[in-house]
């Protein structure tokens, strides 16, 4: 049974993995702000509360920051006789493939990071 | 490094659709064993899989044994990581195999077609009498211990009207992971592969539904499909490593490129050396520059990247060659990712907790 090939890219209604933490990222910063922005408020003169001290032009509750990507590493130092770190690609699957099974493909992780999805093979001239 | 080792062609059950031919008794010899994990543990990598199949490999339980520990000292020795499996038909799953398994902390693959009549119908042990209540007990045994175990089903053109009936058997028995195998080399009809696609949707709205109920279950072809969409395709690291990061070993000592391919041990076509005087490293070369697909009109498909159509085996099984695929592949792959598609769009939309937990690895998501 030979289908014809799918020609249209259907997208089907759930993001992908870098779309979807890119959208959060973005929705829990807005949401920060609007948290900073009410406590503010709240902590205004005339709310009723007791004004906290501020220095001249702070802010008063300032929105968490968004969260920070971890500094860059240094390369690893390979000492005399030690093991070097394998590479990210040469690290095994998270969960050994079975014997006989059907592969399915492992969650996201750091051995994809160098290996994009496979393009097409060009047809032999 | 991924070796499997393909203890004996000798079986205890007669599945219809068993690629691995006459269930002769030719177990594999200890010095063919140490061969071959010698021989693995010369290859360069961090890792090994070391795989137990057969025939059913419990059928050598003594051997299994003993080659386990050796690679356990070779491992040590060597600063490998060592990762033990065994893929059984679970019929030989006694307290001691249990404890022993629970002991090494093997991953088992353990085939069960599903809910009795699926299994009945493909699985039959020696002289046609019914394997499924050993299965099932040896199955219980497992999960009562908590071991580490994927369910591997079968899924045939004789038992596919009971697919969906299947799932929900092993899913009710709590099995952590369902992995479907299509027999892809089975005589799909027209009539069949409806009803594969029925059973499918099925499948996929009882996976929708486990989920509202908070029993969520893992079935390999709609999550496997589900990340394949998630990771935008396969990567490297997910495809077999066909005669390069894998070998198979017959129990004569052949090497294969896959545990599928071992069959009787005759065909010289896709052999690749033997335990005695290596890898054929111009066949080697030649699995890695063939690996992959090759087809022009596989190249012009959307779905290409989240498509099996690079599984070898499966492609040499259908047409001959390890870069083409063939059969009813092409339609199961559609089937799989449309059915996958529907299930995650349903439960992305209703903002499933468990199942962004689980798939985009959150613990709570805000409404938008």
């Amino acid at each position: 049974m030979r289908l014809r090939p799918v020609e249209n890219t259907p997208e089907p209604d759930y993001p992908d993995y870098k779309g979807f933490h890119q959208d959060r990222r973005e929705f829990l910063r807005r949401m920060g702000m609007i948290a900073g922005a009410l406590l503010a408020g709240a902590a205004a003169p005339g709310c009723g509360k007791e004004e906290p001290q501020h220095l001249g032009g702070e802010i008063a509750v300032p929105a968490p920051p968004p969260p920070q990507p971890p500094p860059p590493q240094p390369p690893p130092v390979r000492l005399g006789g030690a093991v070097a770190p394998p590479d990210p690609a040469l690290l095994p699957p998270d969960e050994p493939n079975i014997a006989g099974g059907l592969r399915a493909p492992h969650e996201p992780g750091e051995g994809d990071l160098k290996e994009p999805p496979e393009a097409p093979k060009e047809e032999p001239k | 490094m991924n070796i499997t080792l393909v203890l004996t062609h000798d079986c205890n059950l007669r599945c219809r659709y068993c690629y691995a031919g006459k269930k002769w008794h030719k177990p594999m010899t200890w010095d063919v064993a140490k061969r071959a994990l010698d021989l693995a543990f010369g290859e360069p990598s961090p890792w090994m899989d070391l795989s137990f199949f057969g025939g059913e490999p419990l059928i050598e339980f003594g051997l299994l044994k003993r080659a386990l520990a050796y690679a356990k000292e070779q491992a040590a020795a060597r600063g490998v990581l060592l990762r033990p499996q065994l893929t059984t038909n679970g019929t030989m799953l006694t307290e001691e195999v249990v404890e022993y398994v629970a002991a090494e902390n093997i991953l088992l693959g353990l085939s069960l077609d599903g809910c009795r009549e699926a299994h009945e119908a493909t699985r039959p042990g020696c002289g046609g009498a019914s394997s499924f209540d050993a299965v099932v007990a040896g199955l219980d045994r497992v999960l009562a211990r908590g071991l580490r175990v994927e369910v591997i089903a079968v899924v045939d053109p004789a038992n596919v009207r009971w697919l969906a009936q299947s799932v929900a058997f092993l899913a009710d028995r709590r099995v952590p992971r369902i992995s479907l195998n299509p027999n892809f080399t089975g005589k799909w009809t027209d009539g069949a592969a409806a009803e594969l696609e029925r059973q499918y949707r099925l499948v996929a709205d009882d996976y929708v539904a486990r989920y509202r109920a908070g029993r969520p279950m893992w079935v390999n072809v709609i999550d496997g499909k589900i990340i394949s969409r998630l990771k935008k395709g396969f990567c490297e690291r997910d495809k077999c490593g066909f005669g390069v990061r894998e070998i198979a070993v017959a129990p004569g000592g052949n090497l294969y490129p896959c545990e599928r391919l071992v069959g009787e041990d005759t065909d010289e076509a896709i052999r690749m050396g033997n335990v005695f005087d290596g890898i054929d490293r111009a066949k080697q070369a030649e699995y890695r520059r063939l690996t992959g697909n090759s087809d022009p009109e596989c190249a012009k498909c959307a779905l290409r990247n989240r498509c099996m159509n690079w599984c070898a085996c499966t492609n040499y099984s259908l047409t001959g060659a390890i870069d083409r695929a063939g059969g009813i592949v092409c339609f199961h792959e559609q089937l799989a990712i449309r059915e996958a598609d529907r299930a995650a769009a349903l439960l992305f939309e209703a903002g499933q907790p468990e199942f962004l937990k689980r798939q985009y690895h959150v613990e709570a998501v805000p409404c938008a």
